[in-house]
């Protein structure tokens, strides 16, 4: 498995280990390379500021040419996000470029969590409240961050 | 500093990026960066250009390719590109990046001192002068960064300038070594000169102290021939007595005998004795000899005028000291052979290096056609710079300021005799110094004064006795002193006795150095200034028993601006002022105003005017006694005489009593008296009290000064009703109380100049306000001297160095002000008396621009008139100007040609009267200037210590006081002002003011 590892992805763990992103970090699995362990803060402007959220992230064979595959471990109140976790965020699609890299992908995650688009949504339920009742649906987030995502 | 940067470069490069400071970036990384494929995060292998720009590496780009579509989305821009019909090798290389990969960089420490001395190279800055890249220091010379060549070239210019600076100097030198030998010469010459000139002074003393002796002399020799004369007269008359009372005792004895019969005598003797006793007791009852004429003579000693002579001895001489004709000639001469080269430095080949190069930079930067541009404009500057100069040029002269160049060589201001790091300021201090020691030692050198006065003490003259006048015609072979005088033993109403005396001015002739340029704006500039200055004053305070005024160092500004050598002249003026005499007056507060008439001259106790005035008023007895009074004038005994108390209180009994029949004949209401002046000043006072009262005051007030003119301070003969005022800071102190003027309701302002505020007093001195306070801002003063009441209470202040008017509402609150340094129209220098028209029209003398200015009362220039000079019309240093009622007439204080010019109220010239001197109607440094609601001219004659009366024409009236500090003695004064019927009179010397 090792030796099948590309150097892209070493480099890019060893960046992510040396040279982290505030609010985001990334550890490979102890048994697998591609598999990572993810956890972001919630930004501050948000409702989800406070939160603590665990995502997985894995790197498909084809990485980097093909997009890696995240998830919300954490149960979050997102337009965005669904009850699995699931994340709609075009790079991780059909926009993916080999030229992203974790770091990348993770940082337009955590500024979707800072503008979530209820107008392109995953969790049709949560865009609605989104929609009609903004005001509830961030005390909503806002609990959700406080019962899920506390540490 | 090498090992410091590596060391912190290595703690940084150990540290994960996020630590680093943001802005620190690593140049090689980023180099790295550079270099590394987005995709693979590798190094480029084989790098390909898309057509987008961006480069990947060739494998990278191959599992990127869409081989299906033929089709190739660039990994950073998701621009699509269709992919040759080879595949993607055939994208086109990445060549730039190929070779750059192709460098192998390997860190060896051979490597690494290579790269070390690259980048110590790269960070090389370019020499100014050359624009290469070398190691650069600083000239010091033209004070650029320039490589080892260019300094090497430069210093090599600058070694050739050198050496022919030192031809030059050398050659030059001999100059100072000229004027130092001069200077030497010039040491002994002065020393010579000043001995002479003690010589001369001493001469002249010792012969009119011999003189004087001689005199005094004649005198007792006089007095012994009479005393002989008359002892042996009464002694022969006395033996002749006793010889009778014998007889007449021997008579009656033998009669007695023959009476009691002890001897007989026959009948014809007894009818003799009869006869003899009957004729002897005829005789006996007719014997009353006059008591006084027989055995009550006296003889008296007087002078004609006590204080004519020690006034004379204190004020006559004086010490001036000259330039001689040629200076300042030798400057102009020494232009024309001096070579050029000293005087111009851009002939110095290194500093047209500094030029040149500069110039090159220039070109370099403006290009062709824009040097054409630069090259007019410094032209044009050029131009402007040397107008400025001759502008800069002839204000100087003007002022008397020595010229730049002339500055420059002041002697011991050489640079070589300046130590390397004092600035040029010091060593003017230094002269400053030295001028002032000169000066100092002048002053001891001429302190041998005139202290030989001869004590007279006069008495008043026996009303009675047998008069023997004894006549000493002294044979006066110096023209000078021609004293004539006699000693009576009663003196005759008749005799008008007269004395002349000249002062005598011994000049001197002393080469000096250059004056020193004082500072700008506060440069008085005329002589007479200065010696009524502040420093004046301490010069003369310092040196009081026989004090010298020491004058600054000014320039005959006539000669200098018709380009003619400069003379400038020190004027140490010897103005004893007897100690003695002025602390006796001091101490009994002895007053001795006099009262000078016109017709005293001609012998005629009392003038025509004086009894027509007042015919009823002054007693025979009086007169006579007025008469006498006035000859003598000083007298202090005679004056204490006529002014006792009993005296005073008869005139003012009488005074009053007249007043009243007056008022009572014209007006019941006596009030309405004092209001006429005031009527006058303030319109608004009139109007409050309504129409019909207004015109019937207004009528009063005219008839009562066309009959009656001041005779408020007329009836004191110069004796003030009111003097306040001392020395200090304080409340109700001044300190050189310059302007005054009335106020409505019967104030009085007051300039109080060097405490720098205007001081408001009422009629009887107590202090109302102050307001000002030093300063050049809004509201402060510096030096005020002229004020005058304007419409609407306001006042109106000239702040001298400020070079301004102000103008101050009646609470002292500033409305607007206007001014500025200079000759523009509009702007003043030195502005120093003001006065206000019916029309609110301002006049201000502006002093050293010797001219008076004309504004409207917003402070709008609306004319202008009189130039500097002496002719008809010109000025020369106007102080002080008034405006009459009466002709609308602007009379003007022409002090330093010491007349009063008149104008009509458009600045025509009419006429001036008036001349230097010291007889009734001429001046000496005219001053203050006023007009009485009848038209008479009050002038303040300062320079003679008196105020003077004139008619409106300028046709002498009257004049009272005399210097010192008693009351009614005036020392310096300056201003005066009419408060009702009463003359206000600023007394400067004696910080006070007195009202006559």
């Amino acid at each position: 498995m090792a030796s099948a590892l590309p150097r892209r992805i070493i480099k890019e763990t060893q960046r992510l280990m040396q040279d982290p992103v505030p609010g985001i970090a990334a550890t490979p699995d102890d048994n697998n390379a591609r598999y990572f362990h993810v956890s972001i803060t919630g930004p501050d402007d948000s409702p989800f500021a406070g939160g603590d959220f665990k995502l997985e992230l894995f790197l498909p064979e084809e990485y980097p040419m093909a997009a890696p595959k995240v998830r919300f471990m954490t149960k979050i109140y997102h337009p965005n996000i669904d009850k699995l976790g699931r994340i709609c965020l075009d790079i991780l699609k059909d926009k993916w470029s080999p030229a992203l890299q974790i770091r990348t992908v993770l940082l337009s995650i955590q500024a979707l969590l800072s503008a979530p688009n209820p107008e392109d949504p995953l969790a049709t339920d949560v865009a609605e409240q989104w929609k009609t009742n903004e005001v509830e649906a961030l005390r909503t987030a806002k609990e959700w961050t406080r019962l899920y995502a506390s540490s | 500093m090498d090992d410091e940067a590596r060391r912190r470069v290595r703690e940084l490069m150990a540290q994960t990026p996020a630590q680093r400071p943001p802005d620190w970036v690593n140049p090689l990384e980023k180099i790295e960066q550079l270099l590394t494929c987005p995709i693979c995060l590798d190094r480029y292998k084989q790098p390909k250009l898309l057509p987008c720009q961006h480069t990947f590496c060739h494998p990278c780009l191959e599992s990127c390719a869409d081989t299906l579509h033929h089709a190739l989305k660039c990994p950073e821009c998701r621009a699509e590109h269709k992919i040759p019909y080879d595949g993607v090798k055939s994208f086109q290389p990445n060549y730039t990046l190929t070779t750059i990969l192709d460098i192998h960089l390997q860190a060896t420490p051979e490597s690494a001192a290579q790269v070390e001395e690259y980048v110590h190279r790269y960070n090389l800055e370019r020499c100014k002068v050359c624009e290469e890249k070398a190691e650069c220091q600083t000239c010091p010379h033209c004070d650029r960064r320039a490589c080892e060549e260019c300094r090497k070239t430069h210093m090599d210019m600058l070694k050739r300038d050198m050496g022919r600076l030192v031809m030059q100097v050398k050659r030059l030198s001999n100059r100072i070594t000229e004027a130092s030998d001069g200077l030497s010469k010039g040491i002994e010459l002065l020393s010579l000169n000043c001995e002479t000139t003690k010589q001369e002074v001493q001469e002249y003393f010792h012969r009119h102290i011999r003189e004087l002796k001689k005199r005094e002399e004649n005198f007792l020799g006089e007095i012994e021939i009479f005393q002989s004369a008359e002892t042996r007269l009464m002694g022969n008359l006395r033996d002749v007595l006793e010889i009778e009372s014998s007889n007449m005792s021997e008579a009656v004895a033998r009669l007695e005998a023959a009476l009691k019969g002890e001897y007989d005598m026959d009948d014809t003797e007894i009818v003799r004795y009869k006869n003899i006793f009957t004729e002897g007791l005829e005789y006996l009852r007719n014997f009353s000899p006059d008591a006084d004429e027989l055995f009550c003579k006296k003889l008296r000693f007087t002078v004609d005028d006590a204080a004519r002579l020690p006034g004379a001895i204190q004020t006559f001489g004086e010490i001036t000291v000259m330039y001689p004709g040629s200076t300042g000639r030798y400057d102009k001469l020494e232009a024309s052979y001096v070579p050029r080269m000293i005087s111009s430095k851009i002939g110095l080949e290194s500093d047209h290096f500094r030029i040149r190069s500069t110039d090159d930079r220039n070109a370099m930067d403006l290009g062709r056609n824009r040097f054409r541009e630069t090259d007019s404009l410094t032209e044009h500057s050029l131009r402007y710079r040397r107008r400025q100069q001759i502008e800069e040029e002839s204000w100087n002269r003007v002022r008397g300021i020595e010229g730049e160049p002339r500055e420059r060589s002041i002697p011991g201001k050489s640079p070589w005799s300046r130590p390397p790091d004092e600035t040029p300021t010091k060593p003017q201090n230094n002269t400053n110094s030295l001028q002032t020691t000169s000066a100092k030692n002048l002053q001891v050198s001429s302190k041998e004064s005139p202290s030989s006065s001869t004590s007279t003490s006069p008495r008043p003259p026996s009303p009675k006795g047998i008069s023997i006048p004894v006549k000493v015609e002294q044979s006066n072979n110096e023209p000078e002193l021609e004293t004539k005088s006699k000693v009576t033993i009663r003196v005759e109403p008749k005799q008008e006795p007269k004395v002349e005396v000249k002062s005598e001015t011994a000049t001197k002739q002393i080469e000096k150095p250059p004056t020193h340029k004082p500072p700008l704006p506060r440069q008085p500039s005329s002589q007479e200034e200065v010696e009524k200055n502040e420093n004046g004053y301490i010069g003369r305070r310092s040196s009081r028993p026989n004090s010298l005024l020491i004058a600054e160092p000014s320039t005959d500004k006539e000669e200098d601006e018709d380009d003619r050598p400069r003379t400038a002249r020190f004027r140490l003026r010897m103005r004893a002022s007897s100690i003695t005499r002025q602390e006796s007056n001091e101490e009994r507060e002895t007053p001795i105003p006099i009262t000078h008439y016109p017709g005293e001259h001609e012998g005629t106790p009392g003038s025509p005017r004086d009894r027509e005035s007042s015919p009823a008023e002054i007693p025979d007895w009086l007169a006579r006694r007025r008469a006498r009074q006035q000859r003598s004038r000083t007298n202090p005994d005679l004056y204490a005489q006529f002014t006792s108390t009993r005296v005073q209180q008869l005139l003012a009994e009488r005074e009053q009593k007249n007043e009243n029949e007056k008022l009572a004949s014209i007006n019941p209401s006596a009030s309405v008296q004092g209001l006429d002046a005031i009527d006058q000043m303030d319109e608004v006072t009139t109007r409050r009290s309504g129409a019909p009262y207004r015109a019937r005051t207004k009528s009063t007030g005219h008839r009562d000064s066309s009959t009656d003119t001041g005779r408020g301070w007329r009836s004191r003969g110069g004796r003030p009703k009111n003097v306040f005022g001392r020395k200090g800071g304080g409340e109700g102190e001044l300190n050189w109380p310059r302007g005054v003027t009335t106020l409505p309701g019967g104030h009085v302002a007051v300039c109080d100049s060097s405490n720098h505020r205007v001081c408001v007093f009422t009629a009887t001195g107590e202090p109302l306000k102050t307001f000002g306070g030093y300063g050049t801002g809004a509201g402060e003063l510096d030096s005020c001297a002229g004020i005058a009441s304007g419409r609407g209470r306001q006042l109106i202040v000239t702040d001298r160095y400020n070079h301004r008017v102000c103008v101050f509402d009646s609470e002292g609150r500033l409305e607007r002000q206007w001014g500025g340094h200079g000759p523009a129209n509009g702007r003043f220098n030195n502005p120093w008396g003001v006065a206000v028209d019916d029309l609110g029209t301002i006049y201000v003398c502006d002093k050293d621009n010797h001219r008076v200015q004309m504004f409207d009362k917003n402070g709008v220039f609306v004319g202008k008139f009189g130039t500097h000079g002496s002719a008809e019309g010109q000025l020369n240093c106007p102080l002080f100007v008034a405006v009459s009622r009466i002709n609308h007439t602007v009379y003007v204080t022409d002090s330093s040609n010491h007349r009063v010019n008149t104008y009509d109220m458009q600045g025509k010239f009419l006429f001036s009267f008036g001349q230097e001197g010291f007889q009734g109607g001429q001046f000496k440094s005219p001053r203050g200037i006023a007009i009485d609601n009848q038209g008479s001219v009050i002038v303040v004659d300062s320079g003679n210590n008196r105020v003077q009366v004139f008619t409106a024409d300028g046709d002498f009236l009257v004049s009272f006081g005399t210097w010192g500090a008693g009351a009614g003695q005036l020392k310096g004064a300056e201003d005066v002002c009419l408060l009702n019927d009463a003359i206000v009179v600023s007394d400067r010397e004696n910080h006070r003011i007195q009202i006559f």
